[in-house]
């Protein structure tokens, strides 16, 4: 399990913007020295809010666009100087899930030819029939019927189409699927059938993910480990269960504090966090969080944190953690309260009916109903 | 932030019977609606794409268009007087004034070709008699209330020049610069940072405890309404499944949609386990079935569920629209 198959060792992407005229150019560090290792089988995930870095860092890992500086190994061999039969190679291995259904299917196109396309490119030796055959295939592992082939993505919900989008990424048997935000655009009912859909395929597939979101109790519930990005840098990365039980970071922290959990009257310590994200194209010298941070010491302002080590297995960028953690204002989420017996019956019965058990109406309850109403 | 107490405050709004239908449409998209939003208090209405929450809100703010929709019935009651929802001249007096709406994507709500401090002042100037520089005092003050940085220089700058969060702030500063006594707030904190979600948030618990305004808020999200929420209404498919305190609706979900919401809903803390579903996807206007909306996603439908539950008491104050509740009483394991 612990071999490594995707790295990035000190990746930077440097985006030149502006300049004009009279104007200066500006360098945006989307991506500032980023390095992580991703093992086999495992579900990684890249966790930030917008202006982070996260997605351009997919899009670096996936070789969609060139590093500034640095470097990302697939299986062993450096990315970077692929071309040819070696690029389209990576291309089959490494398969991209987007975040918005709605934009990433062209209209015009058949769902079966959408999750046709990818084996026309990797493996145009394949017949016609086979193909078709093949399509069938994937439609029915994400949940889709075959006859689905003939119609056209506007006709299914978002849902679906983020399983046909799935369905396309899987056709040309990769080992490794990246997702930008792959289940946020869905409601919530639906959301929680694809990360049990990307779940089951990782498993059945022996796939490897990489999922990019801003949603961290998404993350908990889809991944092993998970990274932290600010700014264009990691912040801390660890085991997920462990980074949320105990965040070592101030902004994992923060993080975590200001997501509004669906229980009703639980106190809430929320910390906080003033003014807005720098600009990349501008951050703050020293440690890039201490302008916001709420543990912020003097020297934050100049030195600038290394990930060390906070744990098994667990990295933080922060110079102060051990006394923050000391100080312990605050570390995980408080535990959920319980519920009734009778509500925790409720939810049991709707649990072992979805999952196919028998549910009758108790007998003695029908009369009693009927006379009331 | 925690929780406000059930209280029985004032009423400030009551909607009764809302149904309408979009012209060429053979079933209502939202039907028998009704809810009390009282003063001081925040109404949260929840539930998926879809489901009528937010065509809801733009029928009662008069802001449908007219001749796509057919409303069948509805009553308003508001300031003392009552009204049927569709009597679109009075709606349009107390809009942007007396009762105001905040939408999901502030930039799209605010005119890129405008500087925010004109757009702010001329929603001031629409409903007060006042001269331009009065209302631009106003736009600055409410400008200030919401806490933006350096208000004074934002006044004359364009919307794009701002981030999200601030635009919602903009946002939020121009439906209260004539102290409207209802806000209608459609998914406001949906497109931000949950760490800017949390000021957002913040601060229209902030300027409600000020006011005393009630806030109607539309939202997908379970996390912000066990936060914010005095009542719940939860809507599925036009209808409301369950409506009652945020108390009885956290502490004692009733209906199966709710049930299977809550389940949904991946956590940050407690087991991490396989997320349960709500099985197959919301129905379509012209596949909705009969009698239950729900039932065709429903786990423990069964034939009487072709005729329509009614909104029915299950405890003081709360009601649930399911022939079966309460679950644990009516239904058992069968061997």
């Amino acid at each position: 399990m612990s071999e490594i198959v995707l790295e990035a060792v000190d990746l930077k992407k440097h985006f030149h913007v502006g300049g004009g005229l009279l104007r200066q150019r500006a360098t945006v560090q989307a991506v500032d020295g980023v390095s992580l290792q991703v093992r086999r089988g495992e579900t990684f995930a890249i966790v930030g809010e917008s202006g982070c870095g996260k997605s351009t860092l997919a899009r670096l890992l996936m070789r969609l666009i060139e590093p500034t500086s640095g470097s990302v190994r697939f299986d062993g061999r450096d990315v970077a100087g692929l071309t040819g039969r070696h690029l389209a190679g990576l291309r089959r291995d490494m398969q991209f899930v987007f975040q918005d259904p709605f934009s990433s299917l062209n209209p015009r196109m058949s769902v079966g030819r959408l999750v046709g396309e990818p084996l026309e490119t990797h493996a145009p030796e394949m017949p016609a029939d086979e193909r078709r055959a093949k399509v069938a295939e994937l439609l029915r592992t994400v949940g889709l019927r075959p006859e689905h082939a003939d119609r056209y993505p506007h006709e299914f919900s978002g849902g679906q189409r983020q399983r046909i989008g799935i369905a396309r990424a899987l056709a040309s048997g990769p080992r490794l699927l990246i997702g930008d935000e792959p289940v946020s655009a869905l409601d919530v009912s639906v959301q929680a059938q694809v990360i049990n859909l990307l779940h089951d395929l990782r498993d059945e597939l022996g796939l490897t993910l990489v999922i990019i979101a801003h949603d961290l109790a998404v993350i908990r519930h889809m991944s092993d480990r998970v990274a932290v990005m600010y700014l264009g840098r990691i912040v801390e990365s660890g085991p997920a269960e462990q980074v949320f039980a105990a965040p070592r970071h101030p902004y994992t922290m923060v993080l975590l504090s200001a997501i509004p959990e669906p229980y009703y009257s639980r106190a809430t310590r929320r910390l906080p966090l003033e003014g807005e994200t720098p600009s990349p194209a501008n951050p703050p010298p020293g440690c890039r969080f201490h302008t916001r941070c709420p543990f912020a010491r003097p020297d934050c302002a100049s030195r600038v944190p290394e990930l060390r080590s906070a744990g098994p297995d667990q990295l933080a960028a922060c110079h102060y953690w051990e006394e923050i953690a000391a100080e312990g204002p605050v570390a995980s989420p408080p535990p959920p309260p319980r519920p009734a017996p009778e509500v925790a019956q409720r939810f049991a019965l709707y649990e072992a009916a979805l999952a196919g058990a028998q549910v009758t109406r108790r007998a003695e309850t029908r009369e009693i109903q009927r006379e009331e109403r | 932030m925690s929780p406000k107490p059930p209280s029985h405050a004032s009423t400030l709004l009551s909607v009764r019977d809302l149904t309408f239908r979009f012209r060429g449409q053979t079933q209502d998209v939202v039907e028998d609606v009704g809810f009390v939003l009282r003063r001081g208090e925040t109404l949260c209405v929840v539930g998926e794409s879809g489901c009528g929450k937010s065509v809801t809100a733009l029928a009662l703010m008069g802001l449908l268009p007219r001749n796509a929709v057919r409303i069948r019935s509805g009553t308003v009651e508001f300031r003392g007087e009552r009204y049927p929802v569709n009597d679109f001249d009075r709606v349009a007096r107390f809009r942007g004034g007396e009762m105001a709406m905040i939408f999901q994507e502030p930039m799209t709500s605010l005119n890129p070709a405008f500087r925010i401090g004109d757009q702010i002042a001329e929603a001031v100037e629409r409903h007060r008699r006042c001269g331009r520089a009065e209302a631009r005092a106003r736009a600055l003050e409410m400008l200030q209330r919401v806490h933006i940085p350096a208000a004074e220089q934002r006044l004359d700058e364009y919307p794009h020049q701002l981030s999200g969060g601030m635009r919602q702030r903009v946002m939020i500063a121009m439906a209260l610069a004539n102290e409207p006594s209802v806000l209608i707030a459609d998914e406001p904190t949906t497109a931000l940072d949950v760490t800017v979600q949390a000021q957002i948030l913040d601060l229209m618990a902030e300027l409600q405890a000020d006011t005393g305004m009630g806030i109607i808020l539309i939202t997908h999200d379970l996390g912000v309404v066990a936060e914010i929420a005095t009542d719940v209404a939860v809507m599925y498919a036009g209808h409301i499944a369950e409506y009652g305190s945020a108390a009885d609706v956290f502490g004692d979900p009733q209906h199966p949609y709710t049930i299977g919401l809550m389940s949904s809903v991946p956590r940050l803390t407690g087991p991490r386990q396989r997320l349960t579903t709500v099985p197959g996807m919301v129905p379509t206007i012209g596949t909705m079935p009969s009698g239950c909306r729900f039932s065709s996603r429903c786990p423990f439908a069964a034939p009487v569920c072709a005729e329509r539950p009614p909104l029915a008491e299950v405890g003081p104050g709360h009601r649930a629209a399911c022939h079966f509740a309460p679950l644990d009483r009516t239904l058992e394991l069968s061997a």
